[in-house]
């Protein structure tokens, strides 16, 4: 998260508005959920992870690497659409898998065309699962690549001053950016303590470790109340009236740009249906 | 020409814990003048500094701004807060906002000025602190010397009669902390009283016009530097040293050098000419 915020602080495209930002993306997101899958989102995922590496400058190791993250989720996902679980019936010609019993129902799928039976059960790829979980990890993808541009691009503040736009009430909006803050706080307090705990090799064996972290996770709270508290002075002391107003950004909104990427995306959803119907 | 602006007459402070942090504290600030506020550590610097605009209010004792009793009612400390400033020591605590033009607006705006006007003090507040160059910079993103002159602009903005810096120079290498204090002298020099704490004894030496030492909730001294850091119990009471300056004039005098004790040098090249003058050059 400290990452994509930092690309976001430095992001060339940071003064574009995150309205004009925000309705690229949530128009790129419904092509990429609605448009004829697999071909579709994957070319939406090219096109905006290419604007997000060539645009907006992220690194395309770093770009990658985020995908990472989601990656576990994906797999899952994947498999639990692709696989078919059911009672174990009637008789097939099968072959073996490892040390389990397996029989042959799609032979053309060749190696993952098995059925792998355990006790009572089969669990098998069925062409429909497989293509399923194809347009599934596609949509994904695609969906991604949007959300990661609009990530990688648009401050924390730029989004909260949308969620004002937006009339999502201050109280939501306030609390966002003051728990924003209050992260890089307790990530600044959590170092040090956990620096001064390390130079007396307090992580040395992984019973010392519990034990200094326990007293981490105790003392970030007590000095993480301490300085809510005196955050709160120093907002007083400025005048604060229970709203905290500044100045908005200076930002672009140009309507030409945002025409083009439409229209890009419009073309890719065409595109997508004009190949799946010429197959 | 002198003028009473912020006095604390016999002030008791104790905080909900038990600690008794004014035990008694009293001192007057005049208009226009630079003044120092030494003392060790848990002197009572900081509370003290906390009831100038009226973030804390004295369980017994009086806090006045020009000559009148503070009052405590949600108006009258929106009007004293944009008159009297405080920096935080800590700029971590201070800065909330993300973007330094931002954080710089949020007082202005406080104060009910329109977005132009506002735009015109942040500008100005910028270019007075030198970091005009870190606009659009997440305030998380700024060194510590940068974070502090941007604390000092957060309160520059609001265009205070008084502006108060609670230690500072603390966390800063020398040349960080002396670009800070002559960020403060130029304040100063445009009208504004400042107020620092500290316990550097050789900056609030040179520095200051007044000097107030603080011990254990009180004041124990104030004057002209050179008089209060002359009084060597008064040092020892409240665990300062002497500045340099002095101490090497004293130790001239002593030798035997011929010169004024009234006539203390208070800045480097005073003392260099005052040895050139006393070895008969
Ligand atoms: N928030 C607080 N709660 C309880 N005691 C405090 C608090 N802040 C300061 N104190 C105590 O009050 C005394 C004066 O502190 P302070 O005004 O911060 O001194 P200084 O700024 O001169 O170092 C110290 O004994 C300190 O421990
Ligand atoms: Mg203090």
């Amino acid at each position: 998260m400290f990452t994509t915020d930092s690309y976001a602080y430095t992001s060339p495209l940071k003064k574009i508005d995150p309205v004009e930002k925000g309705a690229m993306t949530v128009f790129s997101l419904l092509v990429a959920l609605v448009g004829p899958a697999p071909l579709t989102p994957l070319l939406v995922a090219i096109f905006w992870g290419a604007l997000t590496v060539f645009w907006a400058r992220v690194s395309g190791r770093a770009y990658l690497k985020l995908y990472l993250l989601p990656l576990g989720f994906l797999v899952l996902g994947w498999f639990s659409l692709a696989l078919s679980f059911s009672p174990l019936t009637g008789s097939t010609a099968g072959y073996e898998v490892g040390w389990l019993p397996a029989k042959t129902v799609w032979p053309s799928l060749g190696p993952l065309g098995g059925t792998l039976s355990i006790g009572p059960w089969q669990l098998y790829f069925t062409p429909a699962g497989l293509r399923t979980a194809g347009a599934m990890t596609a949509r994904s993808l695609g969906a991604l690549s949007c959300l990661y541009f609009f990530a990688l691009t648009t401050p924390l503040t730029q989004m909260v001053g949308l969620l004002q736009a937006l009339r999502v009430p201050t109280l939501i909006s306030e609390l966002m950016l003051l728990i924003y803050r209050f992260t890089f706080v307790l990530l600044d307090v959590a170092t040090a303590i956990y620096l001064a705990q390390s130079a007396r090799n307090g992580y040395a064996r992984i019973k010392n470790g519990y034990f200094s972290l326990g007293q981490l996770v105790a003392n970030l709270f007590l000095k993480a109340m301490a300085k809510g508290r005196g955050v709160f002075i120093a907002l007083e002391a400025r005048g604060y009236q229970g709203e905290l107003r500044v100045l908005p950004e200076r930002l672009e909104w140009r309507p030409a740009r945002l025409g083009v990427l439409l229209a890009a995306d419009v073309f890719l959803l065409a595109l997508g249906w004009y190949l799946t119907q010429g197959v | 020409m002198q003028e009473p602006i912020l006095e604390a007459l016999d002030v008791f402070y104790r905080y909900p814990d038990g600690t008794g942090a004014l035990t008694g504290a009293t001192l007057t600030i005049e208009r226009g003048q630079k003044v120092a506020i030494l003392g060790p550590n848990g002197a009572g610097k900081s509370t003290l500094f906390l009831h100038f605009n009226g973030l804390l209010r004295p369980e017994k004792g009086q806090i006045r701004f020009h000559g009148e009793v503070l009052r405590y009612d949600r108006s009258s400390l929106w009007q004293l807060r944009q008159r009297v400033g405080i920096v935080f020591q800590d700029p971590d605590i201070q800065l909330f906002s993300a973007s330094v033009r931002q954080e710089i607006s949020f007082g202005p705006l406080n104060l009910g000025l329109k977005p132009p006007e506002t735009q015109r003090r942040v500008e100005a507040a910028m270019a007075a602190t030198g970091v005009s160059s870190l606009a659009d910079r997440p305030t998380h993103f700024l060194s510590h010397g940068q974070k502090k002159r941007v604390a000092i602009a957060d309160v520059l903005a609001m265009e205070p009669e008084v502006l108060i810096a609670d230690e500072p120079t603390a966390g800063l290498d020398p040349a960080g902390a002396r670009h800070i204090m002559d960020l403060l002298t130029e304040i100063n020099g445009r009208g504004t009283t400042v107020v620092i704490s500290t316990h550097d004894v050789d900056l609030a030496y040179t520095w200051a016009d007044v000097a107030f030492v603080m011990a254990g909730g009180q004041v124990i001294a104030g004057g002209k530097p050179e008089e209060v850091f002359e009084q060597d119990e008064l040092l020892v009471k409240a665990e300062l040293g002497k500045p340099w300056l002095l101490e090497v004039h004293q130790a001239l005098l002593r030798g035997g050098c011929s010169g004024s004790r009234s006539d203390r040098p208070r800045r480097r090249k005073e003392l260099l000419e005052m040895i050139l003058a006393m070895t008969g050059r």
